[in-house]
This record gives structure tokens, C-alpha cells and sequence, in this order.
């Protein structure tokens, strides 16, 4: 991955603390503080998003469209306008994360006006936020943090809104 | 029946595909193949692959990928049995297309839904 020099200082306070983080939970041995080490560790902690975490649709009429999904796509549509997929492993048995789906007015695309929005888990979000910020794109004030995870929001080049969600540990 | 069993992809149009793939691999850090796209692989609670994966993939908006629909994204959804799942939905009464792929990455039908978007089935190959 390519780093613009700007953003190492904050890959290196990231790199620091997952580095702690690792080391109180046994994950890595102690390694020496050389800058080969340092390096390695700065690339890897800024992998950023790391799958598909939700499609969200907009729709003119979002319920008779859920309604559509439900019955002819056999999606078992929740209250909320959505479901959760959960992934499988090649034995069909539930893994880790999921992939949400949802149908709605879209009125949380704002300020997107395209029909859709997609959500993509992110390891570190508040790391992410901050390099994005560096790199100068148009990242959103708002950040949400509840126990479905935390949630930061970016505008990419052709004005769809991202949507960036670092689920809870262990989901 | 069992129907859709999770999202198999997102695509979405751009006016600039080269440039918007280019801000989602720098900024987003997406790997994005030569095809305009990556696989990202579903993981275990370890984060090792598990199985499946969901595709993700920014088209021209030139292209015809996603007619007859003008939605600028197109939906794929997993399915167990497609060729079951087309003679329901035709049964039903859906605007299903006549167009079915058959080949090394799986079975694909496509049908139209009540919006006009059009919505890609894949029935994976075996094990996939």
C-alpha cells in the first residue's frame, strides 16, 4: 500500500498502540524497536477496509419494495427495513461477521443523492478517520458509537456517500 | 424454498471508473484488480477466510452491465438453487430476464425488480 509521507506520523501513533495492544494480549513476541520492524508494523496496521459490511437501497416506496424482496427473494425482511446475512464457511455453518441489507427512503444518504449506499467494515475507524482527513478527503463531522460498533462517514469523488463501520469486537 | 442466502456482490457506475477505483485503492485501500474490482473473502472469528466471499466492483458508466435497469448499482445475492429460483420467479410472475450464464464462476439469472433495479442471482460453484 502506498503511504503519503504526511499520514506516517499517524501511522506510526496507530502502529504504536495496536503494537501495545497486541503485546498485552500475548499476539506478538517482544520484537526489537528496529525501523524494519517499525515499517512492517505501520503497513499492516493501516489496512483499511478490510470487507462489505452492508447495501443499503433507496427506494420510492420502500415498503412494497421490502415487501417484493421478501417474498420473491425469500429475504427475511426485519422491522428496521433490513436483515443481517451472516457469512458461512464452504460447510454452510455460520462464521464471524455479517452483510447487512436494507431498503429505505434513503434519507440517511444525505448528503448523497445516489440510490444507494454502501457500508465497508474497517479495522481502526477512528485511525482511518484521521488519515482521510490528512489525505484531504471530505470526511463527515458525525461519528456514531453504540453497541453495534462505531460508524464514521466519508464522501468519495463522485459524491456517494461511504460509510465506514468497525463492528464490535468479535463480530 | 430456500431463496437468496446472502449478498454475493456490489456494483455500483462512475463517471470516471479509472479515477474512483483509483481513490478507493489509495484512500480505502482496496485491493482493486485489473477488473475494476476485488473479492473480499468472508472470515472466521480468527479472520481467516471461511468460504465465501462478496464481490465488489466499480463499473463505466458507459457500459450496459446493468441494463435494462438505470440504477447506477447493481445488487448480487447469493442463491442455493437458480434454476429453481427462476421458474418460481417467473411462476410469480416477475419480470425475469431471458439472458442465463452458465460457466466456471457459477450460475447467473437476472431479474427486474418493482423499482427498476436490476438484481444479479448467483448460484456459487460448489464449495464456493
Amino acid at each position: 500500500m502506498l503511504i503519503k509521507t504526511k499520514s506516517v506520523a499517524i501511522a506510526v501513533t496507530i502502529g504504536t498502540l495496536m503494537l501495545c495492544y497486541f503485546q498485552a494480549h500475548g499476539a506478538l513476541a517482544a520484537e526489537p524497536a528496529s525501523g524494519a520492524n517499525a515499517q512492517k508494523t505501520d503497513t499492516a496496521t493501516l489496512k483499511r477496509v478490510t470487507g462489505i459490511g452492508g447495501v443499503f437501497i433507496r427506494a420510492k416506496d420502500p415498503g412494497k419494495l421490502r415487501a417484493w424482496y421478501k417474498t420473491h427473494l425469500g429475504i427475511d425482511v426485519q422491522v428496521w427495513g433490513g436483515t443481517a446475512f451472516r457469512w458461512v464457511d464452504s460447510a454452510a455453518t455460520p462464521a464471524n461477521g455479517t452483510t447487512a441489507w436494507a431498503v429505505s427512503n434513503g434519507s440517511d444518504f444525505a448528503p448523497s443523492t445516489a440510490s444507494f449506499m454502501i457500508d465497508y467494515r474497517v479495522a481502526d475507524l477512528h485511525g482511518l478517520l484521521k488519515a482521510l482527513r490528512d489525505e484531504g478527503c471530505e470526511v463527515l463531522d458525525k461519528v456514531e458509537e453504540s453497541e453495534f460498533g462505531k460508524f464514521g462517514w466519508v464522501m468519495d469523488p463522485e459524491g456517494n456517500k461511504v460509510e465506514l463501520w468497525q463492528p464490535p469486537e468479535g463480530r | 424454498m430456500n431463496r437468496v442466502t446472502g449478498i454475493g456482490g456490489i456494483f455500483f457506475k462512475a463517471k470516471d471508473a479509472k479515477a474512483l477505483q483509483a481513490w478507493y485503492k489509495r484512500h480505502l485501500g482496496i485491493d482493486v484488480q485489473d477488473w475494476g474490482g476485488t473479492a473480499f473473502l468472508w472470515a472466521d472469528a480468527d479472520g481467516k477466510p471461511a468460504g465465501g466471499s462478496t464481490i465488489w466492483s466499480i463499473f463505466s458508466a458507459a457500459g450496459d452491465t446493468f441494463a435494462p435497469s438505470a440504477a447506477p448499482f447493481m445488487v448480487n445475492y447469493r442463491v442455493a438453487d437458480l434454476s429453481a429460483l427462476l421458474t418460481a420467479l417467473r411462476e410469480e410472475g416477475c419480470n425475469v430476464l431471458d439472458k442465463f450464464d452458465d460457466s466456471e464462476f457459477g450460475k447467473f439469472g437476472w431479474v427486474i425488480d418493482p423499482e427498476g433495479n436490476k438484481v444479479e442471482l448467483w448460484e456459487p460453484p460448489a464449495g464456493q
